[in-house]
């Protein structure tokens, strides 16, 4: 019966929708392929999320609407907060009510509760409890801030209250209580007397099946274009022990920055070289791991552009489950964008060479009532040579938001000078067409002079006439 | 101007119509006297914004406000693009190459993008500003060129 509801939901609520949000995925690293249709009207949300996680058929569906003040969803939600070093998550079914103030952060739900898939292409739940939750937070003048989470979720039970306190030059934050079902407790202290220098120290201790602490103490200075960093972190479960410390230097001038780390944990050390390079919209990066004597070269990097973006990225983490100590992980990221459908794709590659890949395509279509919308793709393509025109009224005054495309599709805008212009990398002339139903001004347009093409280096004049005042 | 921002309280104070804010990244640079930088438009709103940028010289007074005046001849700007279409929730980047032949240079790009209409049908237009101060040295560019023009107000 659900299941049928949520079909009739899918295939019946974009049709009088503003704007349509449309996402499709996969992802090895969250376990799941699945896709989401969202419409977006003047007074309200829906959602609906339809896949496969874990080997099951889950779906979502919600709905989220202001009402006296009050933000309230219906169906599927992710119930989830986090305040002085510690938080919570639980995917729940049902009714969710929101309500903030500039001092007050108060939020209700009730209903049932599962295992949720959270991913940018997909979010849906398996319910499995019945659950409610309460989150409270209030902030005071003088820097207090309170914080209250109480949720039963099936047999799981979390009672949980924060307390911060800012006064500079620190900031104190501790919480403690019963998170399902376990005791823990952490506490934070920050201490930074100068924008440039800080300190900060932190203890958690989780009760679960054996008891996890973990503790650090970390510095950072930052000395006109030099930057100096150093940590101590050691972490303890299943009597097992793992320590570990790092400390580094980094040097920038101009847009070169040159930085060195060492990480020590178990008795290994890693010593790791960063040479990085930013160019306008490059980014180059030159790294040199150092492990017990044995020496390794990488490279990463990315571009980041208007229709494009690719990076390669290094990073060392710190994994205190296990003994791991420090390890370094790999990621390449791959963004597309082509008219209003962006595709991502990123890969993860664990220090066993295991990898893990998500891949989403989002795009969003206009509906009838979100009133006319820029259609046509305008970015100019660069070169040497320069078509520039004016577009002006039959009073000879400028009109701004006149749409223009150039031959090879390029589209511009003019200005409020009526200028516009666009680089072509070739010394030819090019078509031009005015584009009426593209304008990005009020009022109906009609042309009364437009040359067939415009040529590199020469000014073009386009004469429009006002059909109808705005 | 004045019709614009009169527009614009009209649009925030009685209508009610929505409008995403839209953003622009940095929002002040400082350069020394060749400057080559790029400035990032985010369109957080559902539906495609059609954006036009142009710069303008600008002079403080002594509280810090600034008039706008067409280009320098000492400013030799060269934008990469004076237009561009971006999709809802997207980002557009723009760069350009600036000199200042007599520095300092206090320069303004404007980007200009319609935000919506009323019920209506007043056309909601907003700009929004990426400031580049040039200066022989590009270290505290900014602080020096306000301090010339005798602005005491942070």
């Amino acid at each position: 019966m659900l299941r049928a509801c949520l079909c009739v939901l899918l295939l019946g609520f974009p049709v009088g929708a503003q704007v349509l949000q449309l996402s499709g995925g996969r992802s090895t690293l969250l376990g799941g392929t699945g896709g989401e249709i969202t419409a977006f009207f003047p007074e309200s949300t829906l959602s609906a999320s339809a896949g496969f996680a874990d080997g099951h058929f889950v779906f979502g569906a919600s709905d989220t609407f202001q009402f006296n003040g009050l933000e309230v969803t219906s169906g599927d939600r992710n119930f989830g907060y986090s305040f002085d070093g510690a938080g919570l998550g639980v995917s729940t079914r049902g009714l969710f009510v929101q309500r903030n103030t500039r001092h007050t952060s108060l939020a209700v739900f009730a209903g049932s509760t599962g295992i949720g898939y959270a991913t940018p292409f997909m979010v849906t739940a398996r319910v499995q409890h019945i659950g409610v939750g309460l989150f409270l937070q209030r902030q005071f003048d003088n820097g207090l801030v309170l914080s209250s989470l109480a949720v039963i979720d099936g047999g799981k039970h979390t009672a949980v209250q924060g307390l911060s306190y800012r006064s500079h030059p620190f900031h104190l934050a501790g919480s403690g209580g019963l998170l399902q079902n376990q005791k823990y407790f952490t506490g934070e202290a920050d201490y930074q007397p100068l924008r440039s220098l800080s300190f900060s120290a932190t203890h958690n201790d989780f009760f679960l099946a054996d008891h996890l602490n973990t503790n650090s103490l970390s510095g950072f200075a930052g000395l006109g274009h030099i930057t100096l960093q150093a940590s101590f972190l050691d972490g303890q479960y299943k009597l097992l022990k793992t320590t570990g410390a790092s400390a580094g230097a980094g040097l920038r001038i101009g847009s070169v920055t040159v930085r060195s780390n060492f990480y020590e944990s178990n008795h290994r050390v890693l010593l790791v070289h960063v040479l990085q390079e930013q160019f306008h919209r490059w980014a180059v990066s030159g790294i040199v791991n150092q492990l017990q004597g044995q020496t390794s070269y990488a490279l990463g990097g990315g571009y980041h552009g208007n229709k494009v973006s690719v990076s390669l990225d290094h990073s060392v983490l710190f994994f205190p489950v296990g003994g791991k100590g420090f390890q370094q992980t790999t990621t390449v990221q791959v963004s597309l964008r082509i008219h209003d459908t962006a595709l991502n794709l990123q890969t993860n590659v664990d220090p066993m060479m295991h990898a893990q890949y998500t891949t989403y395509a989002s795009s969003y279509l206009q509906g009838p009532l979100a009133g006319p919308a820029t259609t046509s793709q305008s970015h100019s393509t660069g070169g040497r040579f320069v078509i520039a025109g004016v577009v002006v009224d039959e009073h000879h005054q400028p009109v701004e938001g006149a749409a223009i495309r150039l031959g090879g599709g390029t589209v511009v805008y003019s200005n409020s000078e009526g200028k516009f212009f666009a680089r072509v990398k070739r010394d030819k002339p090019a078509g031009l067409v005015v584009l009426l139903q593209e304008f990005a001004t009020s009022g109906r347009w009609a042309v009364k002079t437009c040359p067939v093409d415009a040529v590199p280096g020469a000014e073009v004049l386009i004469e429009l006439r006002r059909k109808i005042a705005p | 101007m004045k019709r614009l921002l009169s527009l614009l309280l009209l649009q925030f104070s009685f209508l009610g119509l929505v409008v995403s804010a839209q953003t622009v990244s940095p929002i002040i640079v400082e350069c020394g006297k060749k400057c080559r930088g790029e400035f990032s438009i985010t369109n957080n709103g559902l539906t495609a914004l059609a954006v036009t940028v142009e710069a303008r010289s600008f002079s403080l007074d002594t509280l810090g406000h600034a008039t706008n005046r067409p280009l320098d001849p000492s400013v030799e700007l060269k934008l990469e693009e004076g237009s561009a279409r971006i999709s809802p929730k997207g980002t557009h980047i723009f760069g350009y190459q600036l000199k200042c032949s007599a520095p300092p240079c206090s320069v303004t790009i404007l980007s200009s993008m319609v935000a919506g209409h009323t019920a209506e049908g007043i056309l909601v237009r907003v700009q929004v500003a990426h400031t580049i101060y040039v200066c022989e040295k590009q270290k505290n560019c900014r602080k020096t060129v306000r301090a010339a023009a005798g602005v005491t107000v942070d």
